[in-house]
């Protein structure tokens, strides 16, 4: 029962939600299909479907996709693990803050994508500037959520597990991180949209493959379609991505 | 086993001045002896049992364990008021993190682990997580985690303070039981003056500002006592000391 006494159920709420998204496809189809949108503006959904089928079909999409990827995964993670272990030990040790915390506080505000090109004087055009750039950009919320969950673990069951467990590495293997693990995680949430955005932007600054890439390229030659299925390409991965970590706080029985 | 505290003072720092928490603390527990500290919220009773925990070091006077017959058995484990159990560790797992921490080998761990599921009538629950558990389930998870790794003296703060009185009573009767069968040492900490009569052999009675110990009164019927003592004539007479010692 959810509020107002309504029968919810999970079969049923997906289906509702199905329903939603089907209702905006075909009103979006239908208000092209009459000429109240231009189709050469908004393409209907059938044709950015068409277009993605037959970029999957003649091998145009795989190149750009992969570049994409292999950069998302690689600086993902460096900044997943640099920022995890730097918020472990900020969070634990007291001096560790002091010494790294204003320094942090002093980048954090900066826009990521401000530094690409800093970053492509010093490493050149390949891929490192932009495997770099979005880890430095996915650093910050890492660091920041397991600081916090760090910080915020219940002072009592810290005790009770300090009680039980003498070795200050075992306490912070099978204590601290698990504890920290769902702050940890909702860091991961919003660090994947952040390396979709600083992918795409870098890719449209210095790159001549990937999704970002591809998008500015067919907004040059005004191929709208193509550029609604490079949109619709990063839609889906950024929905991959928050069902992986979902998943894998289930997997950890994280509520 | 003895536990001896010996003149302990703790201070806490607050804007500079020193506020004292707990103020030339003496007293003994001996082996089998069951004792109880009460006193007001605010007389540094947990403040005192963290210290004999190790958890924090006093400011002064000295804390020491003597006759110890197996120095590979833990001195103490804790068990609080609010719930402490690892939520990401199923019940079994939970009981099991001290033993893990002793290096036992599995075999004998999940023996001890199902022993202990038994003794605090765990069994059916062993693979629920805490928060699929009722208040006073998770408190005998914790009792059992704690008990387990048979420390030398079992410290425990309030653990009926979150219970409701139906719960609580259950509890009590049955931990009643369980230490004098296993001979455990205990330290309780409560602000129940009822309880602390029933279960103790020695009551320490703390006073707030000056956080200090009042007075040590024995509770001298034997262990196990049953339900009947809280309504004997002898029960109320030890509440009238207690109440009348502490103001």
């Amino acid at each position: 029962m959810g509020y107002f006494g309504l029968k919810t159920n999970l079969s049923s709420s997906f289906s509702i939600s199905l329903l939603s998204i089907l209702i905006a496809l075909l009103s979006w189809e239908f208000l092209v299909r009459v000429g109240i949108i231009p189709a050469l503006f908004l393409p209907p959904p059938s044709h950015v479907i068409l277009a993605l089928v037959e970029m999957v079909y003649s091998g145009e999409l795989w190149p750009h996709l992969m570049a994409s990827l292999k950069r998302i995964a690689l600086g993902l993670f460096f900044g997943v693990s640099l920022g995890w272990i730097t918020g472990i030990f900020t969070g634990i040790l007291r001096p560790f803050e002091s010494a790294l915390g204003p320094i942090l506080a002093c980048i954090y505000p900066v826009p990521k994508i401000a530094i690409l090109p800093l970053l492509i004087l010093y490493l050149g055009l390949g891929e490192s500037p932009k495997v770099c750039v979005i880890a430095i950009g996915v650093f910050f919320p890492i660091y920041i959520n397991t600081k916090t969950g760090v910080k915020n673990i219940d002072e009592q069951l810290l005790l009770a597990a300090r009680s039980l467990c003498k070795n200050k590495l075992s306490l912070i293997l099978k204590v601290i991180i698990p504890a920290s693990l769902p702050h940890f995680l909702s860091g991961l949430k919003l660090s994947t949209g952040i390396s979709l955005l600083l992918l795409v932007t870098s890719e449209m600054i210095a790159a001549n493959s990937g999704i970002g890439y591809m998008i500015l390229r067919a907004a040059d030659l005004m191929l709208t379609t193509k550029l609604i299925a490079g949109i619709v390409i990063l839609s889906i991965l950024g929905l991959i991505f928050s069902y992986a970590i979902e998943l894998m706080g289930r997997l950890l029985n994280i509520k | 086993m003895r536990l001896i505290v010996e003149t302990i003072s703790k201070f806490f720092k607050k804007n500079g001045t020193r506020i004292p928490a707990l103020e030339d603390i003496s007293f003994e527990v001996n082996d089998n002896e069951f004792v109880s500290i009460v006193g007001p919220s605010g007389c540094g009773k947990s403040t005192l049992l963290k210290c004999i925990a190790g958890l924090i070091p006093p400011d002064e006077g000295v804390i020491k364990f003597e006759n110890i017959s197996d120095k590979k058995r833990p001195l103490s484990a804790i068990v609080f008021q609010e719930l402490c159990l690892f939520p990401w560790r199923n019940v079994t797992k939970n009981i099991s993190f001290g033993l893990e921490e002793l290096g036992i080998p599995k075999k004998l761990r999940d023996e001890k682990v199902s022993s202990f599921i038994e003794i605090m009538k765990l069994k059916g629950f062993e693979r629920f997580y805490p928060m699929e558990l009722s208040g006073g389930m998770r408190q005998r998870v914790a009792l059992a985690r704690a008990m387990v790794i048979e420390p030398e003296l079992l410290l425990m703060d309030e653990p009926m303070g979150s219970l409701d009185a139906i719960t609580a009573q259950e509890l009590q009767l049955e931990l009643m039981d369980i230490i004098a069968k296993r001979k455990q040492s205990v330290l309780y900490v409560t602000h129940s003056i009822p309880e602390a009569v029933f279960l103790s052999d020695k009551v320490i009675v703390m006073s707030q500002r000056p956080n200090k110990i009042k007075a040590i009164v024995d509770i001298h019927p034997p262990r196990p006592r049953t339900k009947s003592f809280k309504t004997s004539k002898e029960f109320v007479d030890y509440l009238d000391i207690l109440w009348g010692i502490l103001g």
